[in-house]
C-alpha cells in the first residue's frame, strides 16, 4: 500500500528580483521530483550536497511550501494544508534531523525537548505526557535521569536518541531521516542504524533515509533513488541501482565507495558491485 | 545554564579588579536606593534655611586632644573679609554622632511609615556629611533619595524597552514579509531623529507642571520608546539566523505554533546578547533622565534625581564656591561606568565565540 | 632559524643517510588538566608516536579519546587548564611538552589544518591577500608578484582547478571541498615539514572526503609528514602507513594501517572496523556494535579503559591496566587478551 506520493514536487528559491519584484535568479533546489513510498519500507536518497535532499525533506514534511507539485500521504494531499489541518498529520509525518547538536534548543531540557510535540500535537495530560517521554526515552536507550539534563551536557549519540525519542513519541507512520548519522562517529552511527531498524520493525514505520554516503544507504535501503541538481535521475531497488547503474553520477557515487579499505576484503573487490 | 554562567560571572569577579568593584558599587547603589529613608540623616525636603550650602562637616573622634565618642561641630554662619558667607566652627559645641538615632518619618518600600535613621545627631545640631544645598538641605540624604529615581529608571526602562524590542524584533525576523517592512521602517524613524531632540519634542508635548510620580513613569516611557528601536533591530538580526537552525524546523514539524516558536525557542536564545545589551543601554536611562531634570523637564523639586540635583551646579561660580554640589555627578559617572564594566564583562562572558572553545 | 628557548639535543639523527628522516618523535606525552586540584584528570596518556618524512599517520578513535588535544600538544596549543608532559622531538629539536617554545613552530615547521575550513579563512579577504599576508610572515616574502606566483603554486599544488583565477576569489565563492584544499594550501605557505589535519573531511561528502584524503596522501609522497586526525578508521586506513588508535587518552593500538584493518588486535579496534566493514559489505541484517560510548576522562572505570564496553573482557582487565606487548611484529597494543602477560 503507498503510504506516501509525490508527483512534480518542485521547489524554486527566489534569490534575487528585479526593480518590479520580477525573480532574475532562480535557485531549482528541487525541480519536479515523482516518489513513492510503499508501507513498511525504507527508501534511501542519496546526492552530493548542495543537490537538494534537505530541501525535498523539508517540503514532504511541509516546512517549506512547494512551488508546484503534489504530496500526498495515505491518500490525502497535504501540500496546500493550512498549519490548523496540518496538526492532523503532523503526528504521522516526523522527522530526525542531521546534526543533533542544532536540532535541540540548548536552552529546553531534554525531557521539554522530547515531550514538545506531545505539547502541541496531543490533549494529553501532563502526568500522561511525561509517562509517554519517559517511555520514548527508555526505549531509545536513555536512561530517565537525564531528562532534567540540557543537550550541552549530553553525548553526540545520546542528543541524536533525543531526536529520536522525540519523533518516535507521536507514533508516527513515516520519518524522514535526513542524514541521522552524518555528525556521529563511525561506531555510534551503528548503534543508531541498529536501533533505527529495531524501531521500524517493533512499530511498522516507513523510512524516508537521506545521506550523502552510498555505502551507508546501500545497506539502509529497500529501494534507492539517485539526485542529482534537485531531480531523481535513479530509482529502484537497491541492488538494481547498485549493480546496474544507469546514471553518470550514480558511478560516481559508487565509485566513491569503492575504494574503501575493510577486513574481509581487498580494496575494490567484491560486494560492492 | 544559567547557574554555569553565574558561576562563571563570579570566578570573573574575583579575577578582575576592575568587575568586582563595579559590581559593589552597584550593589551598594541600590541598597542605598532601597533603603533610602534608612541610610540619610534626614527627609529629602527637610531644609534649614540658616544653614545655606553649608559645607562638610566632618567627623571628629579627638576632643581637645583627647579620644572621644565620634562628634562633629557646630558651625556657625559670619562673613569673611571679603564679604563672603563662611561657616566657622564654635568652639565648644560639639554633637555626638550617633547610630540607630529617631528622625524624619518615611516610609519604607511604600509599606510602613518608620523613623528610625542609621545615624544622626539628634535635634539640637545638623550633620552634613556631603554638604548642604542652596537651601540647606543635606545633600547626602538628596543623593540616597536621588539614587531611587535614577538607579531605577534605568531598570525599568530597560525592561519595558527589551519587551517590546524583544517581541517586535522577534516577530519581525520570524515572519518577514511586510511585517518585517512595515516594524524595521517604524525604527528606522525613531532611529534617525537624535534622541535627545526625540526626548525634548516628546516631553514638550505635556504639560510642563506634572508631578513628579507622573513625570517619573513618562520619562521612562519616552527612554524606553527611544530604545526599544536599536534593540529591535539586532533581535531581527539574530532570529533571522536562528530560524534557519534544525531546532526551530524540528519545532515546526512537532507542531509548534509560532508564537511558542518565537517566545521559547527563538528569543531566549537571544538571551547572551540582550543581557548585554540591557547592562550596556542602562546607563543611557540614567543619563538621558539626568539630562532632561537639569533642564527642569524631569523631576521636579523638592523630589531628588542626581539630575536635578545637578541642577544647582549650573553655574560657574556657584560650583567654585560650593564644588560639593558637583557629588551628584560622581554618582553618576559611578553608576555609569560600573554598568558599563558589568555590561563588558557579560559580552565577554556570552560570547558565542568563547561559547564555543569552552565546550570544544 | 634560532630557537632561543628551545634545548637543541644532538639527536641520533646524523645517522645514516639511507635511513627515513624522522621528523616528530612524540615521547610519553600526557596531558592533564586541573592539576592538583581535587578534579584533575588526564586527558591524554603516556602517548607514543613518531612520523617520518613521507609517511602518513593517523590517530583515530571515538570523539573525547583525546586526539585533538594530542595534536594540539605538538604545537603548545593546548588550553590554559591543561599542563603536558613528556618530550616533543620535533627534527632535530628537542622540547619539553610543555614549553612555550612550541609555539614558535606553527606555520614555518608545522602547518595546521582544521575541520572548518572557515576558522582560518577570512571571508572578508580574497586568497591572494591572504596568502601574501602569510608569506611576508612567515617566509619574508614582500614582492606582491612573487607572493601571487607562489600562491598560485600552491594552490595547484592542492589540486584546486584555474588557480591563477582562484587566486582573486574570495572564501564564499568557493564550494566546502575547494575552501579545504585552499585551507590546506595556507598551511602549506610556511614550508612545514610536518602537516597536522584535525578531521579535516568530516564537513564533507563522502565522495569530496576521499578525494581530499587522496591529497594528503599525495602530499606525504612528496615528502611531507603527515598526522591525521579522524574518527572514520576505514577511511584514513586507506591513506595512511600507520594508525595510531586512541581510546579514552590512551593508546590501544599503534601499527601498519593496513594490518590494523586487515587484522586488527585490540577489542577496541576489532568493534571500529566490524561496524564499519558490515556496513560496506552489507550482508548482516544488524551492525555489529560497540555497546555504550567512551567515558569521559574524569569519569574513566580502572583497570582497563576499555572494560565495560569490552566483548573479550577477563577478569583482571577490571583492576590492572594491561602493560604494552606485540602480539604481531610492528603492531603495538596494550590488551591483556593479547598477550599482556607475556
Ligand atoms: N532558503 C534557501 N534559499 C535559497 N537557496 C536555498 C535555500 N535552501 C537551500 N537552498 C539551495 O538549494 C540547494 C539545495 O540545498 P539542500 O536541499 O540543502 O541540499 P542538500 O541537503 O542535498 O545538501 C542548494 O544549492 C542551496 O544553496
Ligand atoms: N578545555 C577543556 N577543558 C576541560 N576538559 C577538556 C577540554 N578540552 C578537552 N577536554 C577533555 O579532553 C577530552 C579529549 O578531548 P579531545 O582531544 O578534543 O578529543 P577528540 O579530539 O578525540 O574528540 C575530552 O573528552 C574532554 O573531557
Ligand atoms: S585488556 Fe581486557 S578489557 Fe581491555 S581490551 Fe583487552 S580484553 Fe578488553
Ligand atoms: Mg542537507
Ligand atoms: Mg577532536
Amino acid at each position: 500500500m503507498t503510504l506516501l506520493r509525490t508527483i512534480d514536487l518542485a521547489k524554486h528559491f527566489v534569490l534575487d528580483t528585479d526593480m518590479r519584484g520580477r525573480p532574475t535568479e532562480v535557485e531549482k533546489a528541487v525541480d519536479g521530483v515523482d516518489l513513492t513510498l510503499a508501507e513498511n519500507e525504507i527508501l534511501g536518497l542519496v546526492g552530493e550536497s548542495g543537490c537538494g535532499k534537505t530541501t525535498l525533506a523539508r517540503l514532504l514534511l511541509r516546512i517549506l511550501r512547494p512551488t508546484r507539485g503534489e504530496v500526498h500521504l495515505d491518500g490525502r494531499r497535504i501540500d496546500h494544508l493550512s498549519e490548523r489541518s496540518l496538526r492532523e498529520i503532523r503526528p504521522k509525518l516526523q522527522a530526525v534531523f542531521q546534526d543533533p547538536s542544532e536540532s535541540l534548543n540548548p536552552r529546553f531540557t531534554i525531557g521539554e525537548s522530547i515531550g514538545e510535540g506531545l505539547r502541541h500535537l496531543t490533549d494529553l495530560s501532563h502526568d500522561e505526557s511525561r509517562r509517554r517521554v519517559h517511555e520514548g526515552m527508555e526505549r531509545v536507550g536513555l536512561p530517565a535521569r537525564i531528562a532534567d539534563h540540557y543537550p550541552h551536557q549530553l553525548s553526540g549519540g545520546q542528543r541524536q536518541r533525543v531526536g529520536i525519542a522525540r519523533a518516535l513519541v507521536l507514533r508516527p507512520r513515516l520519518v524522514i531521516l535526513d542524514e541521522p548519522t552524518s555528525a556521529l562517529d563511525v561506531s555510534i552511527q551503528a548503534q543508531i542504524i541498529n536501533l533505527l531498524f529495531d524501531l521500524k520493525d517493533e512499530n511498522r514505520l516507513s523510512y524516508i533515509f537521506i545521506s550523502h554516503d552510498l555505502n551507508l544507504v546501500r545497506y539502509v535501503s529497500d529501494r534507492i533513488g539517485v539526485m542529482v541538481a534537485g531531480r531523481i535521475v535513479e530509482m529502484g531497488p537497491t541492488r538494481d541501482v547498485v549493480e546496474n547503474p544507469e546514471h553518470t553520477e550514480t558511478r560516481t557515487l559508487l565509485e566513491a565507495v569503492a575504494r574503501e579499505r575493510v577486513a574481509g576484503s581487498a580494496p575494490g573487490g567484491p560486494g560492492r558491485g | 545554564m544559567l547557574r554555569r554562567r553565574l558561576r562563571q560571572f563570579w570566578d570573573m569577579c574575583w579575577t578582575n579588579g576592575f568587575l568586582l568593584s563595579a559590581v559593589v558599587c552597584l550593589t551598594l547603589l541600590y541598597l542605598v536606593a532601597l533603603f533610602a529613608g534608612f541610610v540619610s540623616p534626614y527627609h529629602y525636603d527637610n531644609e534649614d534655611r540658616t544653614r545655606s550650602y553649608h559645607p562638610p562637616t566632618r567627623i571628629h573622634v579627638f576632643d581637645d586632644g583627647r579620644l572621644t565618642r565620634p562628634h562633629v561641630r557646630e558651625y556657625e554662619l559670619t562673613f569673611d573679609e571679603d564679604y563672603r558667607r563662611v561657616f566657622v566652627p564654635v568652639e565648644g559645641v560639639r554633637h555626638d554622632l550617633r547610630l540607630f538615632v529617631r528622625g524624619d518619618t518615611y516610609s519604607f518600600l511604600g509599606l510602613l511609615e518608620w523613623d528610625l535613621h542609621l545615624f544622626g545627631v539628634g535635634e539640637e545640631g545638623r550633620i552634613y556629611l556631603l554638604g548642604a544645598d542652596s537651601r540647606g538641605r543635606d545633600l547626602l540624604s538628596r543623593i540616597a533619595y536621588g539614587a531611587q529615581v535614577s538607579m531605577t529608571i534605568g531598570l525599568v526602562g530597560v525592561a519595558i524597552a527589551l519587551l517590546f524590542g524583544l517581541l517586535l524584533g522577534g516577530i519581525s525576523g520570524y515572519y518577514g514579509g511586510w511585517i518585517d517592512t512595515v516594524i524595521q521602517r517604524s525604527t528606522e524613524i525613531i532611529m534617525i531623529i537624535p534622541g535627545f531632540f526625540l526626548l525634548l519634542a516628546l516631553r514638550a508635548a505635556f504639560p510642563p507642571d506634572w508631578d513628579s510620580i507622573r513625570v517619573y513613569f513618562f520619562i521612562i516611557v519616552i527612554l524606553s520608546f527611544i530604545g526599544w528601536a536599536s534593540l529591535a533591530r539586532v533581535i531581527r538580526g539574530m532570529v533571522l539566523s536562528l530560524r534557519e537552525k534544525e531546532f526551530v524546523a524540528a519545532a515546526r514539524v512537532l507542531g509548534a505554533p509560532d508564537r511558542f516558536i518565537i517566545t521559547r525557542h527563538l528569543i531566549p536564545n537571544t538571551a547572551s546578547y540582550f543581557v548585554v545589551y540591557a547592562s550596556i543601554s542602562i546607563p543611557g536611562y540614567i543619563l538621558g533622565e539626568s539630562a532632561l531634570s537639569l533642564l527642569g523637564l524631569g523631576i521636579q523639586d523638592p523630589h531628588a534625581s542626581w539630575g536635578n540635583l545637578l541642577q544647582e551646579a549650573m553655574s560657574i561660580t556657584q560650583i567654585q564656591l560650593h564644588p560639593w554640589i558637583l557629588l551628584p555627578g560622581f554618582f553618576i559617572f559611578v553608576a555609569v561606568m560600573s554598568f558599563n564594566i558589568v555590561g563588558d564583562a557579560l559580552r565577554d562572558l556570552l560570547d558565542p565565540q568563547q561559547e564555543v572553545t569552552t565546550t570544544i | 632559524m634560532s630557537l632561543p628557548n628551545a634545548q637543541p639535543e644532538n639527536n641520533a639523527s646524523g645517522a645514516a643517510a639511507e635511513e627515513p628522516r624522522r621528523i616528530l618523535e612524540v615521547r610519553n606525552l600526557s596531558v592533564e588538566f586541573y592539576p592538583g586540584s581535587t578534579r584533575a584528570f588526564h586527558a591524554v596518556v603516556d602517548a607514543n608516536f613518531e612520523i617520518e618524512a613521507g609517511k602518513m599517520v593517523s590517530v583515530v578513535g571515538e570523539s573525547g579519546c583525546g586526539k585533538t588535544l594530542s595534536a594540539l600538544a605538538l604545537v603548545g596549543l593546548t588550553p590554559p587548564a591543561a599542563r603536558c608532559r613528556g618530550t616533543i622531538v620535533h627534527g632535530s629539536r628537542s622540547f619539553e611538552a610543555s614549553s612555550s617554545a612550541l609555539a614558535r613552530l606553527r606555520g614555518r615547521d608545522v602547518g595546521m589544518v582544521f575541520q572548518e575550513p572557515m576558522t582560518a579563512l577570512n571571508p572578508l579577504f580574497s586568497l591572494d591577500r591572504q596568502f601574501r599576508e602569510v608569506l611576508r610572515y612567515l617566509r619574508g616574502v614582500e614582492d606582491r608578484k612573487e607572493a601571487r606566483d607562489i600562491s598560485t603554486e600552491l594552490l595547484d599544488r592542492v589540486g584546486l582547478d584555474r588557480p591563477e583565477r582562484r587566486v582573486n576569489q574570495f572564501p564564499h565563492q568557493l564550494s566546502g571541498g575547494q575552501r579545504q584544499r585552499a585551507m590546506i594550501a595556507l598551511a602549506l605557505a610556511g614550508e612545514p615539514s610536518l602537516l597536522i589535519a584535525d578531521e579535516p573531511t568530516t564537513a564533507l561528502d563522502a565522495t569530496l572526503e576521499r578525494r581530499v584524503m587522496e591529497l594528503f596522501r599525495k602530499l606525504a609522497d612528496e615528502g611531507l609528514g603527515v598526522l591525521m586526525i579522524s574518527h572514520d578508521l576505514p577511511l584514513v586506513a586507506d591513506v595512511s602507513d600507520r594508525v595510531v588508535v586512541m581510546y579514552s587518552g590512551y593508546t590501544v593500538e599503534n601499527g601498519p594501517a593496513h594490518q590494523l584493518v586487515d587484522a586488527p588486535q585490540h577489542p577496541y579496534t576489532r568493534g571500529l572496523v566490524a561496524s564499519a566493514s558490515a556496513i560496506v559489505l552489507g550482508d548482516t541484517p544488524r551492525l555489529p556494535v560497540i555497546p555504550g560510548e567512551v567515558p569521559s576522562p574524569d569519569r574513566r572505570p580502572g583497570g582497563c579503559p576499555f572494560h565495560p564496553r569490552c566483548p573479550e573482557k577477563l577478569d583482571r582487565c577490571e583492576s590492572e591496566f594491561p602493560p604494552e606487548s606485540e602480539p604481531v611484529a610492528g603492531v603495538r597494543t596494550a590488551c591483556w587478551a593479547r598477550g599482556g602477560d607475556q
